[in-house]
């Protein structure tokens, strides 16, 4: 017998339990008077939409629409306590008087602070949160600000360097190639990815990055960054105890825009701009070549120029087009939304077009219980640079008629033209993202809160790489050596979540209130990976998979789930004194088999100093101190814990089996154990604000992934749980108001960041793991140092160049797993590897500075900026090896230098990673009301953007050894851990944007 | 307590949703692994014979990246790139010691060490779960097993051969010597398996396994056991890795790296325009290619036609190789014979179109007899993945024609200083 569609016993609990939260509220209250208003921002004079207006008193409250109007019924007779709150927003409470019958007016400006006490926080609580009771610093992007002043057109530009201890590492400066990767607090975790969890609206995010050929693209940037209203950054397991395992490198939340009660109101806003690749000449590397005696040096830029009339790279085009809408009424509020972005590369044949649209809906059944509704979609297109720029890298006059070589179609490029490479390859990304969630909050009586989110995030990507059969086959482009190839790659990622928690508040005495929260979560990742490839075309026509002459095909399914937990209790004195405990215990199932569950235990403390009796400094006010301790982990990968074979095609094309993944029965989480204190602080009546932050941090258990010894007769790596590494630093944001009153405003804004951390311990056997290229994690020294030798003397063979003799290196002195510079020479043959520095930043700074002119201009501009250590430019060592293009192989005179690329070529890529930056310059105009009327517009502005505008300041432009000028050190690639400044990869690009923003 | 008693209540409230909850999900941590195989599903009756043929699969693999990597390391070929870590192979750098052990379908830089201990420690899993099962419940067990311990004692001679020295199972460190009696071991239980079977399949690996066992006591410095283990090989016999162009693990990666991707890998200058008294020896099959320009920009690109296609089978255990061990190990007139019947039945090879007559070899010195052997198994046995083992075994002054290059290569970059291949430092950890 057949049965019908059945939910499990888990379904059917889950279905019951959202049934349950949304029967049996009371009705309403009848009306009895009505106040009403608008509500604005203080300093701007903008209306704000979304504040939560109420009267705790008598449970009635409603939200402000899109213009900030508002009106709240059934109001008794009699005089109240009206609150307005805002994320992002210090509260306000106004006494307001009704008489029965009337309408009373109560307009509210609410004031932008940064230490918002009393702001809602959602991220790392049971709930949500007045700031004022979180014991760990939480940080927040207020993005419809930053939009206002220095519109941005992707999340990263968004997040930036805005938060104190978040770096971000860009991925290149192609167009739809690059994510960066996020750094918060720095690396603590030697073989797991230290990104940080994602969620938007509750709803854990994919940001995972699918890696190509010198290129990756991210997840993240699919998001509108018109949509978002506002980021909320947590850092730590001290902060994210509440998300458990997976939560050690911190948590971000995007908290998207939503509707206001009121007439439907339009946003329009048309952007259009320009990105370009700043001063080509000298973002590329000369490259030398010494042909019959004689030295050439060509510069590929200036050398196209000069040959063709034209420079080699172009202005890419940015446009976008962005309409919201929202209104609604008391019961029902929506926010929709459409854009469309349109980006051209600084390269011809590299470009993205995307298009995004949300819809988020907010329904008021009654005082107790609301539902919201979030949907978005985004469709996008994208065709990557390839690998163009290591071309100019890679080249020689020796391939340039005109610079001395021999005649070549190269011209002087590495492999291939970038004619060649844009007529030669496709390489497409076509993702198709949806994303759903509900959320429902539901309050049976005042003292019983409960919230159950439940959302989906749904990603497919297709990702082909067609590489066209050449005419002039079988000469040609990589693999396929110019007979054509093509690989189509599907990647469909599943993420669920299911979040519950409720609350209940109790008063033990009129002082002393507890609030006992208890959650269970739910989390499943599910990636379905499908490649085909196909090899070799028979003619030029052909570029499908199945019409190559080879085909091999692929595919694997990837599952992981979370199974979390939580009990919170918190004590408040006249909520101002807070003691908050909780316990988080995790099931996953990428835990071995003899491990158990993992608990998170946190504790954290604030105490709001300033509103105490005693406090009589008011020249400092307010003044909180907090500090917080708490644990998370970090999963290891699905299936790390098991032995396990994978299908391959055996003898006579049957199916075999061959060893895959050793595994680990005893695998479990690494445990991040962090301890942080700090105050925020207001002066000179809150003209300046501080926020001061210090952490340490301390990975228990961290994941080692070491290497299986080949005679175990398995491939690659298995993750032990044996090591430990010590992260700690200190964080200050801080934000001065010089000039408060009109015509003249100037905001200054600075977050400083210091991180750093040390291997304790591989565990039992290991003192040292090497990683890639001079860097490697060494018990004693910070994760990923680069440790190599180092060559301090050395004579020529013959003459004043060529080859070295009598090598003599540092001999090290002893420290930790490795060995420190200082020691006295000894034959290199004979040498440790010492210790040259760090790889990681250990500094990070952003300093910001706004300018309001007559309420109508805003002048800002921005300054980034890291440093601290070293950083290896993975492809100079190339240039003396193997491309043998740079200037001192060619020359051969620096013994060092000779020295050094005859014992290990490594160093020759380091070179000190400090810079400022100038990252944003943005001008806004508020063009005035009667003119904006005039345009049929409420209200218009019109803003201009530019990024990544210059260094300010290098520590250092050129490599330490061989003195090759690195043009920039900032690009990586997002989806590896410690590879260092990868040179192969496009610079950054510049950019400059114009949006005009019309609301009507 | 009234107001105790209500707190109790709430919090009973609280609590009562998660609890029920967690007791309902208790499956929710069930992943599935759709595409993979766990190892405590692989003890299975069912599974012997995918055991068996995954031993042959993983050797096959590892022996095709072998004939390749062995081959620059050992003057076969050699590498015309500027870039890749291959080049780093044919130096015979240091740098080989801290190499990630890359499997045998990878191609960053040739894999050598862990494609054969991969073989290796498959084929003695397969020996054990297959010997657990009855004869009733596997067809053809002694064939399996005779075919798992035949492969394993290859890798184990590979290894032995090659290796400088050699990790077992994570463990302490062990001699060639050591490791080639381990494989004479393999070889031996093979042959109690399969030494009465009948079938086709059985014979070819009863033949493998003498070929391979000869081949063990030649390294063991063993003539009579050669002489009773080779002297068993029926004439023609050929055993090859069975490779495919269809499954890019399966290709022929000699002809992978030197025919497809020209300009990568080259054969080495010594084999170039061989003769056997001025007549072309067909054994080495090579074609120069004059208009590809090598990526290094300044070697001579040669490309073989011994392999055809992505696809060809690789031999490495053969009746002429038996004969040619004989021939060694027995040296007279013996060995001239052996020589001149080989040059006589050259047509028989696969990829010899024609008897091209070749003159038969006449000596009666015996250095000038080992020397030709020596030779002959050169030409033979070219990218077959002999020549490692032959090189240190016959590194003899005044014996060996082929010595390990020293100075510097083609491109002025220095030879390093290893001949046998190191112990990597994963297994030194």
């Amino acid at each position: 017998m057949r049965s019908g569609p059945r939910l499990s016993p888990c379904g059917t609990l889950t279905f019951a339990t959202v049934l349950v939260l949304g029967i049996g509220a009371p009705p309403i209250h009848g009306q009895q008077g009505v106040i009403t208003g608008s509500a604005e921002d203080a300093r701007s004079g903008q209306p704000l939409a979304s504040v939560q207006l109420s009267i705790s008193t008598l449970d009635i409250g409603v939200l402000s629409d899109a213009g900030g109007g508002y009106q709240l019924t059934s109001v008794p007779p009699g005089t109240h306590t009206l609150t307005a709150q805002r994320l992002g927003y210090e509260t306000v409470n106004q006494q307001v008087t009704v008489a029965a019958g009337q309408t009373v007016v109560a307009d509210i400006e609410l004031t932008q602070a940064a230490l918002q006490l009393d702001a809602v926080v959602v991220t790392g609580t049971a709930g949500g949160t007045q700031r004022r009771a979180i014991g760990n610093v939480v940080d927040r992007v207020d993005a419809v600000s930053v939009q206002e002043v220095t519109p941005v057109t992707n999340v990263e530009q968004l997040l930036g360097t805005r938060v104190p201890g978040l770096a971000m590492q860009a991925a290149g400066g192609t167009i739809g190639g690059g994510q960066s990767q996020i750094r918060i607090r720095g690396s603590a975790s030697v073989g797991l990815p230290n990104d940080p969890l994602v969620y938007i609206d509750g709803v854990r995010m994919n940001i995972d990055r699918t890696e190509g050929r010198r290129q990756t693209t991210g997840r993240l940037n699919d998001i509108n960054p018109e949509d978002i209203e506002s980021i909320e950054v947590i850092k730590g397991p001290a902060a994210a105890t509440l998300y458990g395992t997976e939560a050690s490198n911190g948590v971000i939340q995007i908290i998207t825009k939503r509707g206001a009660a009121g007439d439907v109101q339009f946003d329009a806003s048309i952007g259009l701009g320009t990105n370009w690749l700043m001063d080509p000449a000298n973002q590329v590397f000369p490259n030398y070549a010494t042909i019959d005696g004689q030295r050439y040096v060509m510069n590929i830029v200036e050398a196209e120029e000069q040959r063709f009339g034209e420079p080699l790279f172009r202005y890419g085009a940015l446009q976008e087009y962005s309409l919201a809408a929202r209104g609604g009424t008391d019961r029902i509020r929506y926010f929709a939304s459409f854009n469309r972005n349109d980006q051209d590369g600084w390269v011809d044949w590299n470009w993205d077009l995307r298009q995004t649209g949300r819809l988020n809906l907010d329904l008021t059944v009654n005082d107790r219980l609301s539902v919201a509704v979030n949907g978005s979609m985004m469709s996008g297109l994208t065709r990557l640079a390839g690998d163009f720029w290591v071309q100019t890298m890679r080249g020689s006059p020796r391939t340039a008629v005109d610079f001395g070589g021999a005649e070549s179609p190269l011209r002087g490029f590495g492999s291939r033209t970038p004619e060649a490479q844009r007529d030669g390859q496709e390489w497409m990304f076509d993702t198709e993202r949806k994303n759903a969630s509900v959320s429902v909050q539901f309050s049976p009586w005042p003292w019983f809160q409960n919230r159950l989110i439940a959302g989906v995030d749904l990603t497919d990507q297709v990702e082909t790489n067609t590489v066209f059969r050449e005419s002039n086959a079988p000469n040609g482009l990589w693999r396929s050596t110019g007979l054509g190839s093509r690989d189509v790659l599907g990647l469909e990622t599943q993420l669920k979540t299911f979040d519950y928690s409720g609350t209940v508040n109790y008063d033990l005495t009129p002082q002393l209130g507890t609030a006992t929260s208890v959650g269970f979560q739910f989390y499943e990742k599910k990636t379905w990976d499908v490649r085909a490839q196909g090899d070799e075309f028979a003619t030029e026509a052909l570029s499908t998979v199945g019409a190559a002459a080879r085909l091999t095909a692929f595919e694997d399914i990837v599952e992981n789930v979370t199974v979390g937990f939580y009990v919170q209790e918190q004590f408040s004195w006249e909520d101002r004194i807070f003691l908050t405990g909780a316990v988080r215990i995790d099931e996953n199932s990428a835990f071995g088999t003899d491990f158990g569950s993992q608990t998170y235990p946190k504790v954290s403390g604030t105490w709001v100093l300033s509103e105490e009796s005693f406090w009589n400094l008011d020249f400092l006010n307010p003044l909180r101190v907090r500090g917080a301790w708490g644990a998370a982990g970090r999963q290891p990968d699905t299936f790390a814990a098991q032995r396990i074979f994978r299908p391959v095609t055996g003898p006579g094309l049957q199916p075999a089996l061959t060893s895959n993944n050793f595994g680990n029965a005893e695998l479990g989480p690494e445990r991040g154990e962090e301890f942080e204190i700090g105050f925020d602080a207001g002066l000179l009546d809150e003209r300046v604000q501080i926020a001061f932050t210090q952490y340490w941090k301390s990975t228990q258990d961290a994941i080692v992934n070491a290497p299986v010894r080949p005679s175990l007769g398995f491939p690659g790596t298995q993750f032990i749980n044996a090591g430990q590494v010590d992260n700690w630093g200190t964080e200050v944001g801080l934000d001065i108001q010089i000039l408060q009153e009109n015509p003249v405003r100037w905001d200054l804004g600075v977050a400083f960041g210091y991180n750093d951390n040390e291997i304790v311990s591989l565990g039992d056997d290991l003192e040292d793991l090497a990683i890639r290229r001079g860097r490697r994690h060494t018990v004693g020294f910070p994760l990923a140092g680069f440790h190599d030798f180092k060559v301090v003397s050395a004579d020529f063979v013959s003459g004043s160049s060529g080859a070295v003799t009598n090598r003599m290196c540092d001999g090290g002195i002893a420290s930790g797993g490795g060995f420190v510079e200082g020691g006295p020479a000894v034959p290199c043959g004979d040498a440790p590897r010492v210790y040259w520095g760090n790889t990681h930043h250990t500094w990070t700074i952003n300093a910001n500075s706004t300018l309001t002119l007559f309420d109508d201009w805003r002048v800002f501009a921005s300054v980034q900026g890291q440093g601290g250590g070293l950083v290896h430019a993975d492809q100079v060592p190339a240039k003396h090896t193997s491309w043998r293009n740079s200037l001192a192989i060619q020359e051969q005179t620096d013994p060092i230098f000779m020295g050094t690329l005859a014992q290990s070529r490594n160093p020759t890529g380091l070179i000190d990673n400090g810079y400022l930056n100038f990252e944003e310059l943005g001008v806004q105009y508020q063009i005035q009301s009667e003119l904006a009327q005039r345009l049929g517009a409420e209200r218009a502005s019109i803003a201009l953007a530019m990024r990544n505008l210059g260094f300010i300041w290098r520590e250092e432009w050129r490599t330490k050894i061989g003195g090759v000028r690195v043009p920039d050190v900032r690009q990586g690639l997002g989806n590896q851990e410690f590879i260092g400044q990868q040179d192969s990869q496009a610079p950054l690009s510049s950019s400059g944007l114009v949006r005009l923003r019309i609301s009507f | 307590m009234l107001r105790f008693d209500r707190l109790l209540r709430r919090k009973t409230l609280l609590f009562a949703l998660p609890v029920l909850l967690l007791t309902a999900c208790d499956d929710l941590l069930e992943v599935e692994l759709p595409g993979q195989v766990r190892s405590q599903d692989l003890n299975h009756p069912r599974l012997a014979g995918v055991l068996a043929r995954s031993v042959q699969g993983d050797f096959d693999c590892a022996l095709s990246a072998y004939v390749w990597g062995g081959g620059l390391w050992a003057n076969d070929l050699y590498q015309t790139d500027n870039f890749s870590r291959a080049r780093l192979t044919q130096l015979r750098s240091d740098e080989v010691l801290n190499f990630d052990q890359l499997e045998c379908d990878q191609f960053t830089f040739p894999p050598i060490y862990l494609p054969f201990q991969i073989s290796r420690v498959q084929g003695e899993q397969a020996v054990e779960i297959i010997s657990g099962f009855s004869n009733e419940e596997v067809a053809d067990r002694d064939l399996l097993l005779g075919t798992a311990h035949a492969y394993t004692g290859y890798s184990y001679e590979i290894l032995g051969e090659t290796m400088c020295e050699l990790a077992v199972d994570g463990g302490g460190r062990v001699s060639r010597e050591s490791v080639m009696m381990a494989a004479e071991d393999q070889f031996t239980s093979a042959l109690q398996f399969v030494e009465s079977a009948a079938s086709g399949e059985a014979r070819s690996i009863r033949n493998m396994a003498r070929v391979g066992r000869a081949r063990a006591r030649l390294n063991l410095g063993d003539a009579a056991g050669v002489l009773e283990d080779a002297g068993q090989v029926d004439a023609g016999f050929v055993r090859y890795a069975d490779l495919d162009l269809s499954d890019d693990r399966l290709y022929n990666r000699v002809f992978n790296y030197v025919n497809r991707n020209s300009g990568n890998s080259s054969v080495h200058p010594s084999y170039v325009d061989l003769e056997v008294g001025g007549i072309p020896d067909p054994r080495v099959p090579l074609e120069r290619l004059e208009d590809t320009l090598p990526f290094d920009g300044v070697s001579e690109l040669w490309v073989q036609h011994k392999y055809t296609d992505l696809g060809s089978d690789i031999p490495f255990a053969s009746w002429r190789e038996a004969q040619l061990m004989i021939a060694e190990v027995s040296g007279g007139q013996t060995a001239v014979d052996i020589i001149n019947n080989l040059r006589a039945t050259v047509a028989n090879l696969p990829f010899v179109d024609a008897d091209p007559g070749l003159p038969p070899f006449v000596s009666n010195d015996e250095g000038q007899i080992r020397a030709q052997v020596w030779e002959e198994r050169r030409r033979e046995l070219f990218l077959q993945g002999t020549k490692i083992g032959d090189m240190l075994r016959l590194d003899i002054p005044g014996v060996s024609t082929d010595d390990f290059e020293t100075g510097v290569n083609q491109r002025g970059n220095p030879y390093g200083p290893h001949t046998c291949y190191p112990l990597p430092d994963q297994e030194r950890l």
